[in-house]
């Protein structure tokens, strides 16, 4: 599936046809429902090619997957402490 | 540990890697991402009584964080310029694998994105927010958040584009190619 993507993207590079050749998912899209189309909690749209969608994901899961620094643990300690203070 | 949080704080805490993301994505910078987090849990907290329980809190904090984001903009325009200098500091770790490498390159691309461009395109394609969930944040039409999301798709294909599979970009390819831009030239010579 993959690489049918990226080889048809390629060609479309090198056609310097992009916005028209790509705009076609778009149109599509715009077509149907997108509550319908669009699961939410995952990720949408054939509006971007897989490569892409996956690579901002994997981006936004990295950082996800990071371990939350202390001082925002802290910070929420003390608004919990100081609601239950006043 | 984190026993009797505040039930509103409990939600706000199992956000907050989201919460990391989303504006590590929008201002592509580690430090600053997490001063905009700080800020948006201080602004949620004052404001939490605006929030109606059972509606996307997540939807509700990004909303929040992107109203910190462009404020600090507002406050600091001319800083918003070097996108290479943020993202040479961001990914400073292990850059050897090709995967961080494509990261890095999707990272400083996206700060080349207009801001408008950028949110909606993370919005619905990272963070799985639904397209009129996004709408919601940016105060914008659905249609609206698409055809950003077409714009910053086309500028993303056209940066990295060659680039997709492979680790090394062979960027002469997408700068110049040379068979139809000598091709257009020489048509306008003749005519």
């Amino acid at each position: 599936m993959a690489p049918r993507c990226d080889s048809k993207l390629r060609f479309v590079i090198r056609a310097r046809v992009p916005a028209r050749v790509l705009s076609i998912g778009t149109d599509m899209s715009e077509k149907m429902q997108p509550d319908q189309a669009i699961p939410s909690g995952e990720s949408a749209p054939d509006q971007v090619p897989e490569w892409l969608g996956n690579r901002l994901r994997r981006m936004f899961n990295d950082v996800m997957d990071e371990p939350v620094p202390d001082e925002f643990k802290a910070l929420l300690r003390q608004l919990e402490d100081k609601e239950r203070g006043s | 540990m984190a026993a009797a949080l505040d039930p509103f704080l409990d939600q706000v805490t199992a956000l907050l890697p989201a919460l990391r993301a989303f504006g590590r994505s929008l201002c592509g910078d580690p430090a600053r991402a997490d001063d905009l987090v700080q800020d948006t849990v201080l602004k949620a907290w004052t404001n939490r009584q605006q929030f109606q329980s059972g509606s996307n809190l997540k939807a509700w904090l990004f909303t929040i964080l992107r109203n910190c984001y462009y404020s600090e903009l507002r406050h600091r325009k001319f800083e918003i310029e070097d996108p290479e200098g943020i993202c040479a500091a961001q990914m400073s770790v292990a850059p050897e694998h090709d995967a961080k490498l494509h990261l890095r390159d999707l990272n400083r691309a996206l700060q080349q994105l207009p801001n408008d461009q950028r949110e909606a395109l993370v919005l619905v394609c990272a963070t799985g927010l639904s397209y009129e969930e996004a709408a919601d944040v940016c105060q914008v039409a659905v249609g609206t958040i698409k055809s950003r999301i077409a714009r910053a798709r086309d500028r993303l294909v056209e940066i990295l584009g060659d680039d997709a599979t492979e680790a090394v970009a062979p960027r002469s390819m997408i700068e110049s190619r040379p068979d139809i831009d000598s091709g257009s030239t020489r048509r306008r010579t003749i005519s």
